[in-house]
């Protein structure tokens, strides 16, 4: 990978990995800070990464390091619940609504339904990212979805 | 295949928006539902969970300052590249200007007839006659003459060695350089006294000279020969 190729991967996909670091660790500019992390540690190992797969590695990157973020701030990160955000205020957006309910999610779940719905990715690219089996990543997502449905349920959105 | 139920209806329709059944598997899907009317409502909601699907990212704006400034090193490289293509030229052109004129110094003319074998090049001459010969040529010129007459004998030989068998006129373009070189001598052994030892030494060495070409060159003379060529 040279100069040319980090800056598109760059520009492709540092919004996507802000995003998806945001929505795990429920917080912007550490998601940025470990987006940052992780372009730095692609251009490290540029020699070694192609760049047709630098996004799984930078998805990935961005995984590990946000599972180890909320491992190292486990004591911050309980508080949220179900039940806290189940009773909101309805909000007439759905996505909103739907963007709410992931923060419901764990972190496996809310890793594959961002990569299923955002990133457009497989079963088997998705495992390969998470280091989990296509099974466990169907039973992951039909999970995740159950909860995003009861929680649009629960706000009596729908009939 | 399962036959779809209410226990399983659920991972039938998560199935059915993830894409994982085919046509016929979808139809019993949407046939059960229409048969089921109270999973219409499931159905409606499942629908709303992929509602995030391909939403474009919001922009954060941190691009920019991630991006790697991209060295231009093409000025650099074509500068290289002509410089290493003109010191290549130049000295491409300097060795063909080289072997061109070593070729021309070097040039010896092939005997292509009797006439033509004795004339031999005059720097060769010089060249191949050693400092010894070259202090007795100036005390005597008889001298000059047999050494000229013997170098004569061999730059043929050695320029037509390789091409022995082919070419037949190299036995006799010697034959008649023997027979100068044995007149030459002989008009010489009058002249003086250190001539008459110079000539004997010369004609020592001559004998010495002629047994190695004809060791070397190992041909027959033939009193029969007749060459095909008219040129000889």
């Amino acid at each position: 990978m040279n100069t040319k190729e980090f800056n598109i991967a760059v520009k492709e996909y540092s919004n996507r990995l802000i995003r998806f670091s945001d929505k795990i660790l429920l917080n912007t500019s550490v998601a940025k800070d470990i987006a940052q992390d992780c372009f730095i540690k692609l251009w490290e190992n540029k020699d070694n990464v192609a760049p047709e797969s630098a996004k799984s590695w930078l998805f990935t990157c961005a995984y590990r390091m946000c599972l180890r973020y909320i491992q190292s701030n486990k004591r911050f990160t309980e508080e949220v619940s179900l039940e806290h955000n189940a009773y909101e205020m309805p909000n007439p957006d759905l996505k909103k609504i739907v963007k709410d309910a992931l923060d419901l999610l764990n972190e496996n779940q809310k890793a594959i339904l961002m990569l299923k719905d955002y990133e457009g990715y497989s079963y088997q690219e998705i495992g390969e990212i998470l280091q989990l089996n296509e099974s466990q990543v169907k039973v992951y997502l039909f999970r995740a979805r159950q909860i995003v449905r009861e929680y649009i349920v629960d706000l009596k959105l729908v009939f | 295949m399962n036959y779809i139920n209410k226990q399983n209806i659920e991972e039938y329709i998560f199935d059915y928006y993830e894409g994982n059944l085919s046509d016929i598997q979808k139809a019993e899907v949407m046939s059960f539902i229409h048969q089921h009317q109270e999973y219409e409502s499931l159905f409606a909601q499942w629908a709303m969970t992929y509602t995030l699907k391909d939403e474009e990212p919001e922009k954060y704006g941190m691009e920019h300052s991630w991006m790697r400034k991209e060295t231009n090193n093409f000025q650099w490289k074509k500068w290289t590249t002509v410089f290493a293509v003109a010191i290549i030229g130049i000295w491409g052109i300097y060795n063909w200007h080289t072997n061109l004129s070593s070729k021309n110094d070097n040039q010896v003319i092939k005997p292509t007839s009797s006439k033509e074998a004795t004339i031999i090049p005059l720097n060769k001459v010089a060249k191949t006659i050693d400092n010894k010969k070259l202090n007795i040529i100036n005390n005597n010129n008889t001298g000059l003459q047999n050494n000229i007459a013997e170098e004569a004998v061999n730059l043929t030989v050695t320029d037509t060695k390789d091409s022995i068998e082919n070419n037949i006129v190299l036995p006799k373009t010697i034959i008649e350089n023997e027979s100068k070189i044995a007149t030459e001598s002989k008009l010489s052994s009058t002249d003086s006294s250190e001539a008459n030892t110079f000539s004997k030494e010369a004609k020592a060495e001559k004998k010495a000279k002629k047994k190695k070409i004809k060791l070397h060159l190992n041909f027959k003379q033939h009193d029969e020969f007749k060459p095909v060529n008219e040129n000889f």
